[in-house]
């Protein structure tokens, strides 16, 4: 279900205070059906509190929410999915009861939520623990059970913080399997990440937050375009030829990258490039920023 | 399925799933049995001993020389002596515990001496049986034996309830202590105590394991907080249960339990419930709220003893409240919300107490249960809940508030 504008979490003019504090001063964004979201920012920018308004923990001081088609009611709790930053189990019960307990409350029967979890427990390699108590798992197979409990209710929206935060890689590459999974199951998923190699490589769209505003906001290849300069990076054997108007040209190993000036077409390189004699091109692409350049730019108030 | 119901069960579930709580319901009430059956024990060989070491064989006869020639029919155990030095040497030989002299003007004086080997007052001494020994001198001097068993028999009160009080019988109570009314105010001390500190246990517990936020984000505060009380309600009254159950059923089906205790009203059982589940939900609604407010148990901990200060009045001032249990000391206490939960059972089971006093009492507490919970409900909220700071005493206070 989306919103009346398409959307399936809409949030608009967010403020929020606590005390003197402005944790949200203004944010706005809209989330797609099926597509993963990412929600970046520096540590205190207001991810986790928009998170908490979004999911009605908060009630904002100023601004409109709607998510899976209207404002959030109880009911719409039971279709979202949420693995906080600050997350925790609790260590003194078992592992089956305590996913079956947070499953029940997410509106399924015991006997479903069983019969779910045991599938996850089997797939996950926990199935002849799932009797142990929480605190005798490892960090790792903790983090297992938490996303099993927030992915057990077949959720439409997951909204998750941080979610590889003190992962191993193999765990790291687990939950990444599992969110695109979801995605690919049409789940349309918010992300919040400082790890920017993940959200090149999972997210659709981003918003990037800073002191409680909006400050970026757009798809992934859209703000990169935006954010880059004139330049290119070719991969190539032999040597390059001087290029009259080229700014600056780095190498590494057969990778060259190569600043132009704005009014210079890289199709009009690549051509002549292509025509050099003795040269044989490998590779020839945008020389696109990081989205950790981006953040690091936007953020530190270095924005192009 | 609500979202209360579901709390609810898990709280229940959790907590009667620990051994530890098996163990604290059911281990200590036989470890304390265990304790008072070994100390009888312990006592009656003590005491017959002592009893042994005291005569070198127990049942010696007692003497008596009789200038007055008042005895004319020997009862069991006494004898005999024409003169006293008679008498000492058979005392000195053992062949008697003690003896009575009494003496020619006994009519008019009324004095009787006895003479042992050491002067002894304790109750396993000679003294025990001068009962005895007065008795045969009455009913001697009285020379009627039809007019002697009319005076010699006991006299059969019985006792009844008045349809105007809730409890008309005032207990069996031991120069000031009442030991139904202490072990009401003691067994309600420590399940309230016990099922509060569960329900702050749980709160705190969910913050510290940080699994607060995943469930504030499936259920309201509100349900959250109602769950956890009803939960932790039921397993208070289970222990309740089980405890006054079988203390119920020891003083009933033991003789000397029930001579101690008397009859147990069962308006006064029904009452007692009721002041325990208002009793319960103050105090528990008070801690949930103070564990919503703390970062973690620890700092909860420097509070709680506050909060339950008015739990321990009744206990220190049991004494007073049983001596005079319509006094107005007693009367007070158990009217005031905070200490009527363990003060009014306890005048329930050892006092008459009318309908108004219990109505009122009832009044007042379920008022301070709605303050209770409306301030908890204040404290509990997702703000506090998933704040990882201390707050300070006055921030506390502004959160009940």
């Amino acid at each position: 279900m989306t919103t009346m504008n398409g959307a399936t979490v809409s949030v608009s003019g967010l403020a929020k205070s606590f005390g003197q504090a402005q944790a949200v001063r203004d944010v706005s964004f809209n989330v797609h059906r099926g597509e993963i979201f990412g929600l970046l920012g520096p540590n205190g920018a207001g991810k986790t509190t928009t998170i908490r308004m979004i999911l009605d923990i908060y009630k904002p001081d100023r601004g409109e929410i709607n998510v899976l088609g209207g404002p959030m009611t109880e009911a719409k709790k039971e279709r979202i999915g949420y693995l906080p930053e600050e997350r925790g189990l609790y260590k003194d019960l078992r592992v089956e009861e305590c996913v079956l307990y947070l499953a029940e409350l997410k509106g399924l029967s015991r006997q479903e939520a069983r019969r779910r979890a045991d599938a996850f427990f089997e797939r996950l390699g926990l199935a002849a623990e799932k009797r142990k108590k929480v605190s005798e798992f490892s960090k790792g197979m903790q983090q297992k059970v938490q996303v099993i409990a927030t992915l057990i209710h077949a959720p439409e929206l997951i909204i998750i913080d941080e979610p590889f935060s003190g992962l191993d890689p193999v765990n790291t590459r687990l939950v990444q399997d599992l969110l695109l999974e979801e995605h690919r199951k049409g789940t349309t998923i918010i992300m919040s990440t400082h790890q920017m190699y993940q959200v090149e490589e999972m997210c659709d769209r981003i918003v990037l937050i800073d002191k409680g505003e909006s400050v970026l906001y757009g798809s992934v290849d859209e703000i990169r375009r935006q954010y880059a300069d004139n330049a290119v990076r070719v991969t190539a054997h032999g040597e390059l030829p001087h290029i009259p108007g080229v700014l600056e040209t780095s190498r590494k190993g057969n990778t060259h990258t190569l600043s132009l000036p704005k009014d210079m077409d890289p199709q009009a390189l690549l051509a002549q490039l292509a025509t050099t004699p003795g040269l044989k091109i490998e590779a020839f692409e945008l020389a696109l920023p990081t989205m950790d350049d981006i953040f690091v730019r936007v953020v530190s108030g270095k924005q192009a | 399925m609500s979202k209360t119901w579901i709390v609810l069960k898990h709280e229940f579930r959790t907590i009667v799933s620990k051994p530890s709580f098996w163990f604290g319901i059911i281990g200590l009430p036989i470890i304390v049995g265990a304790m008072v059956i070994v100390i009888g024990l312990v006592s009656g060989v003590a005491t017959a001993a002592v009893v042994a070491q005291r005569t070198g064989q127990p049942n010696l006869p007692h003497g008596f020389v009789d200038y007055a020639g008042i005895i004319r029919q020997l009862d069991d155990g006494f004898e005999p002596f024409a003169g006293e030095p008679e008498a000492e040497r058979a005392l000195q030989a053992g062949a008697i515990e003690a003896f009575y002299v009494i003496p020619a003007d006994y009519v008019q004086s009324g004095e009787v001496r006895m003479v042992m080997k050491e002067l002894d007052d304790s109750p396993l001494g000679p003294r025990q049986r001068t009962d005895d020994f007065q008795r045969m001198l009455n009913r001697n001097l009285l020379d009627d034996e039809a007019l002697w068993a009319q005076l010699d028999r006991q006299v059969n009160i019985t006792q009844s309830e008045s349809v105007a009080t809730v409890r008309t019988r005032t207990g069996p109570s031991f120069g000031g202590f009442s030991p139904l009314m202490y072990g009401v105010a003691l067994l309600f001390f420590v399940v309230l105590m016990t099922a509060s500190a569960y329900l702050m246990q749980s709160v705190t517990t969910e913050k510290e394991n940080r699994v607060i936020e995943i469930l504030m984000s499936s259920v309201t505060p509100t349900e959250l907080l109602a769950g956890k009380i009803l939960g932790l309600s039921l397993v208070g009254l289970i222990q309740l249960v089980l405890w006054f159950g079988s203390a119920i059923l020891a003083f009933t089906r033991l003789p000397f339990l029930s001579e101690v205790i008397g009859p147990i009203s069962a308006v006064a059982v029904l009452l007692t419930a009721l002041f325990f589940v208002l009793g319960y939900f103050v105090y528990a609604g008070l801690l949930a709220g103070l564990g919503a407010l703390m970062p973690g148990s620890r700092e909860a901990a420097q509070y709680t003893f506050l909060l339950l200060l008015p739990l321990f009045v009744p206990i220190y001032l049991n004494t007073a409240i049983a001596a005079e249990p319509n006094g107005p000391l007693a009367v007070a206490l158990s009217l005031i919300p905070f200490t009527s939960p363990l003060v009014m059972p306890m005048r329930l089971f050892g006092a008459s107490v009318s309908p108004l006093e219990v109505a009122i009492s009832l009044a007042l507490l379920a008022g301070l249960v709605y303050l209770a919970i409306n301030a908890s409900g204040r404290a509990f909220r997702a703000q506090a809940l998933l704040s990882g700071s201390k707050p300070t005493l006055k921030q506390v206070i502004a959160a009940f508030r």
